[in-house]
């Protein structure tokens, strides 16, 4: 069976966008593009799963929102990390890293 | 550039977002996403329509994202908007009062409909609430039950009770108190003697019951001791008519069949129970008459618990009565059974009442679907307003109860009206069912009429403004965030409207139907030939009193002197006397043939003398009549009509052949053909022929051929109250009349239907007509083009007629079924077998087929007229 990157993608959507979050305050859009540019492309998803993604961890209290102006002067909904979405992104970073390398080794091991 | 520091606060007190819906912040950040997307595109090159459109792909599907935000955040804004909603509320009233300004037609049509809705289910729903649900103004917590006697031969049927039975009963009963009555009738003595129905009370009934007298005292511990006390309590009714509301009546004496009671008290206005008219009231005393064979009580009881447990508790008395009698309690029974079940005019009053609620509910719904194809033809005219609302910011809820505004106010006004209306339906309803079934007028509309009217007008609103509501909502939404083409929509609003149309006919066809068999019905039964002679034929009763005729000798000279009396009145030719009148009242015999059949069979029969049958028609075919010479003193003589002679004897020739009959020999004289004895609507029975003077009774009825085109009743009072002990005339009536009577609830119906028929095609025919007139504005576009191609408008318009028809026809599959279900049902409880009468079908659905045309060929002509020019333009 192959699996094509979004379904990867989608498993860690939320991850991704923890990680965007992670440095700055960022509308929907820019999470989107931060997405896509760190992706290379690669893991195009519709962007109407990520705002799903947005709002479903708002609701979970990982992350917070307030509208302000962007860049071209639109309003527009930023999102932050609240501090407990601070803490689920650095278990869940770990759980990915772990994960990764332990599949990583096993499909490269030799024998 | 780095935005502003965000607020640590939660976004419910945000005073940005404070009072704005989530979707609302859910479509503005998709805008945003949208917009800055397509502006990326655009300046990487590409057109600004083929950037959106992508922009909108690469979203993919909005509604999922709107629908999760909106169910997990909502939830967390409604505390901070109720004031909001309030002056919101109050804002959309007014919008809606305008917008009725505006377009005043439709709107009229509306509330008419409700109103004509809702005037019917309150009229009706007042007849089924004061008889059906509290047709006893008594303590509504503990339910009054009727104790009857059944036996095994009686089979269930419940009978009345023997003295001695209710004594062993009522005895330190735990789960009910039991009273008992018994019923009379006799001539209350005065100038003009009147002919009232008494009732005998046992002590405790009144407590029972829970009633006082008004004024006077009730019957007390004295009244009961011993022999019954000569003191009478007077129904409200009487004291009214009879002694004008004196007080004064108090301690005066009145007579009854020529005894004097002294007047104790006067009941209160409005007390009734049970059926038949009661005017007098007077104490019983139960006496147990040791053989306990004759049952003459009717026992009533308020429960104090269950009515099982009462059932229980009556069980288990009569299977200690069956071991003290088990010669004649062996297989006796006390049924109890609550009263409001046996006050309604019996099943086919009943059956009467079912019928007319049902038309009510018909007629209510056809209403709510004119109502519904109005708010949606309005929504889908402001769906574009609607949208610019939401493009203001305005939330889908909020949307949604400003489309609910309006029919709230036509709810109001619409209501109002039809409550109103409900006030002249109650009256024309008194004016139309029998007497003994509107219960002495006393139908009207109160209170808790009108909570029902208003109660059922919300239900309506809400049912009829709901469907075009969700309808509107979304209509707006997808021209909101699509695009502003309105084909999706609006088509499938042409589809909605057309169902609404098949069902209104669906509806009307099921009432009509209904309708036009139980007026059909009726018919047959006025025009049905009972064989009896009525051309100027009149009936009464008269009652010898005790008093003056207290054995057979002196009532048969009390025959003849109210013979000799009333052919002295002017234009009076024939008087003959009997028990009973066809159609009315019979007496029924127990008989044998010489074969030991048990128990012996039973047969209708008239008692009558030789006038009687002659005024009537009864004349025989074999034999001889009645003669003078069959009185008393010779051999007791009989006729038997035909039937009943082919049932007993066959092939024999019955003259001469002698029938048993309540332990007398009966020798046959006669053969009369076979008539309706029993009255239009039933069958022909078995009929046995007695004389008067052999079968004498104190209560006779009074056939009487009259040639004066007036009802000679003044005459016939005067000359009847001459007899001794002071008589009265009462049930005085047109022979023909009481033939008719008998269809009397069928024909109540037939009317009640009528009207509910007639209304719920009128509502039919508005509907249809604003369906299709709105059709075709909305097609005009469409329409327009096709004639600027050249295509025939006659063509066209037989396109519009054809749809409507189309619906109809569907309309009629889906109702005519319904409606043929209902005649059967009818059929079955009422009325014989005009249920299934296939005319009828016929006939109804060519009318609404004609009623669905005559209604859409306006608006189909106006197909003709549209410019196809302005029909362009327009959009």
């Amino acid at each position: 069976m192959t699996r094509s990157p979004q379904d990867h993608l989608s498993g860690s959507l939320d991850l991704l966008i923890l990680q965007s979050l992670s440095l700055e305050e960022r509308h929907g859009f820019d999470v989107a593009q931060w997405v896509h540019e760190r992706t290379r492309g690669v893991l195009r998803t519709p962007d109407g799963a990520l705002y799903k993604a947005l709002h479903r961890l708002e609701k979970r209290g990982l992350l917070e929102a307030r509208w302000g102006r962007s860049a071209s002067g639109r309003k527009a909904k930023y999102y932050r990390l609240t501090s407990r979405g601070v803490a689920v992104l650095h278990d869940e970073k770990e759980a990915w890293a772990t994960f990764s390398k332990a599949i990583t080794r096993a499909l490269t091991a030799e024998s | 550039m780095r935005p502003p520091r965000p607020r640590r606060s939660p976004p419910a007190l945000d005073p940005e977002t404070l009072g704005r819906s989530t979707s609302v912040e859910v479509d503005d950040e998709i805008r945003f996403h949208i917009e800055t997307r397509t502006e990326q595109l655009v300046q990487a090159g590409m057109s600004r329509v083929d950037a959106e459109s992508q922009a909108w792909s690469e979203f993919g599907p909005v509604s999922e994202v709107w629908s999760d935000a909106v169910r997990s955040m909502e939830g967390r804004r409604r505390r901070a908007t109720w004031l909001a909603l309030l002056t919101d509320s109050l804002q959309d009233l007014v919008y809606a009062l305008r917008s009725f300004r505006s377009r005043p037609g439709p709107i009229l049509v509306a509330i008419l409909s409700i109103a004509v809705g809702i005037g019917a289910v309150s009229t009706i729903w007042t007849l089924v609430d004061r008889l059906v649900l509290r047709p006893l103004p008594f303590d509504p917590d503990r339910a009054l039950v009727y104790v009857g006697t059944s036996t095994q031969q009686s089979g269930g049927a419940s009978f009345p009770t023997a003295p001695g039975d209710f004594l062993d009963l009522s005895r330190d009963l735990r789960t009910a108190d039991l009273a008992a009555y018994q019923e009379g009738g006799a001539n209350l003595g005065g100038e003009i003697p009147e002919w009232v129905g008494f009732r005998r009370v046992a002590s405790m009934f009144f407590d029972v019951l829970g009633v006082a007298p008004t004024i006077g005292r009730g019957f007390g511990e004295g009244d009961y001791s011993g022999e019954e006390s000569a003191v009478a309590l007077l129904d409200y009714g009487l004291w009214e008519r009879r002694f004008a509301r004196d007080p004064e009546v108090l301690g005066t004496t009145i007579t009854l069949d020529g005894q004097p009671y002294t007047v104790v008290g006067v009941l209160p206005r409005g007390f009734e129970f049970g059926n038949g008219t009661v005017d007098i009231w007077l104490p019983l005393v139960v006496r147990d008459d040791g053989v306990r064979v004759a049952r003459t009580l009717t026992v009533v009881g308020r429960l104090r618990g269950t009515l099982a447990a009462t059932r229980a508790e009556l069980a288990e008395r009569a299977r200690g009565l069956a071991e003290r009698f088990p010669e004649t309690h062996a297989d006796r029974r006390f049924p109890v059974n609550e009263v409001v079940a046996e006050l309604s005019g019996g099943p086919t009053g009943n059956q009467g009442m079912g019928a007319s609620l049902t038309a009510a509910i018909l007629v209510l719904l056809v209403a709510c679907v004119n109502i519904a194809n109005l708010l949606l033809a309005r929504g889908a005219e402001r769906a574009e307003d609607y949208a610019l609302l939401r493009a203001l910011g305005a939330t889908r809820s909020r949307i949604a109860r400003r489309l609910f505004a309006e029919p709230l106010l036509l709810g109001a006004a619409g209501g109002a009206l039809g409550i109103g209306l409900s006030f002249l339906g109650v009256r024309g309803l008194v004016a139309i069912i029998p007497p003994h079934i509107a219960r002495r007028g006393e139908l009207a509309v109160d209170a808790r009429i009108i909570a029902v009217g208003i109660g059922v007008t919300l239900a309506a609103v809400v049912l009829c403004g709901a469907l075009p509501a969700v309808h509107t909502v979304a209509a707006a939404e997808k021209r909101r965030m699509i695009s502003r083409t309105p084909t999706a929509t609006s088509r499938r609003g042409s589809r909605l409207r057309a169902t609404l149309v098949t069902a209104q006919v669906g509806l009307a066809v099921i009432l009509v139907t209904t309708t036009a068999l139980v007026v059909r019905t009726f018919e047959d039964l006025v025009t049905t030939d009972t064989g009896f002679t009525t051309d100027n034929v009149w009936t009464f009763q008269v009652d010898l009193p005790e008093t003056a005729y207290p054995d057979e000798q002196a009532m048969r000279r009390g025959y003849e002197e109210l013979r000799e009396a009333l052919t002295r009145v002017p234009g009076v030719s024939a008087v003959g006397l009997g028990i009973g009148v066809p159609a009315r009242s019979w007496r029924t015999l127990r008989y044998s043939s010489g074969g030991a059949e048990s128990p012996q069979p039973r047969v209708l029969t008239r008692i009558a003398d030789p006038e009687y049958a002659r005024v009537l028609g009864v004349a025989p075919v074999v034999g001889r009549s009645f003669s003078p010479e069959d009185d008393g003193d010779s051999r007791a003589v009989a006729l038997v009509n035909e039937s009943f002679a082919a049932a007993v004897w066959a092939e024999r020739e019955p003259i001469g052949e002698v029938l048993q009959v309540e332990g007398r020999e009966l020798e046959i004289v006669g053969v009369v053909p076979d008539k309706l004895e029993a009255g239009p609507t039933d069958p022909v029975r078995h009929v046995l022929y007695a004389p008067l003077a052999q079968w004498p009774s104190r209560t006779v009825s009074v056939v009487l051929e009259s040639s004066a085109a007036e009802p000679p009743l003044g005459g016939i009072r005067s000359a009847v109250s001459g007899l001794a002990g002071g008589v009265a005339v009462r049930d005085f009536l047109a022979f023909e009349a009481v033939l008719i009577q008998s269809a009397d609830i069928i024909r109540a119906m037939a009317r009640v239907l009528s009207v509910m028929a007639a209304g719920a095609l009128l509502l039919a025919l508005c509907g249809i007509y604003a369906a299709t007139s709105y059709g075709v504005a909305s097609r005009s576009r469409e329409l327009g083009l096709r004639m600027a191609l050249g295509a025939n408008p006659v063509a066209l318009r037989a396109g519009v007629l054809g749809r409507v028809l189309l619906g109809s026809l569907v309309g009629l599959a889906l109702g005519l079924p319904v409606a043929w279900g209902m005649g059967q049902a009818l059929s079955m409880f009422v009325l014989g077998s005009a249920g299934s009468a296939p005319g009828t079908y016929v006939g109804v659905t060519l009318a609404l087929l004609a009623v669905s045309a005559f209604a859409a060929w306006e608006p189909a002509r106006r197909v003709a007229s549209i410019d196809p020019a302005d029909a362009m333009r327009a959009e």
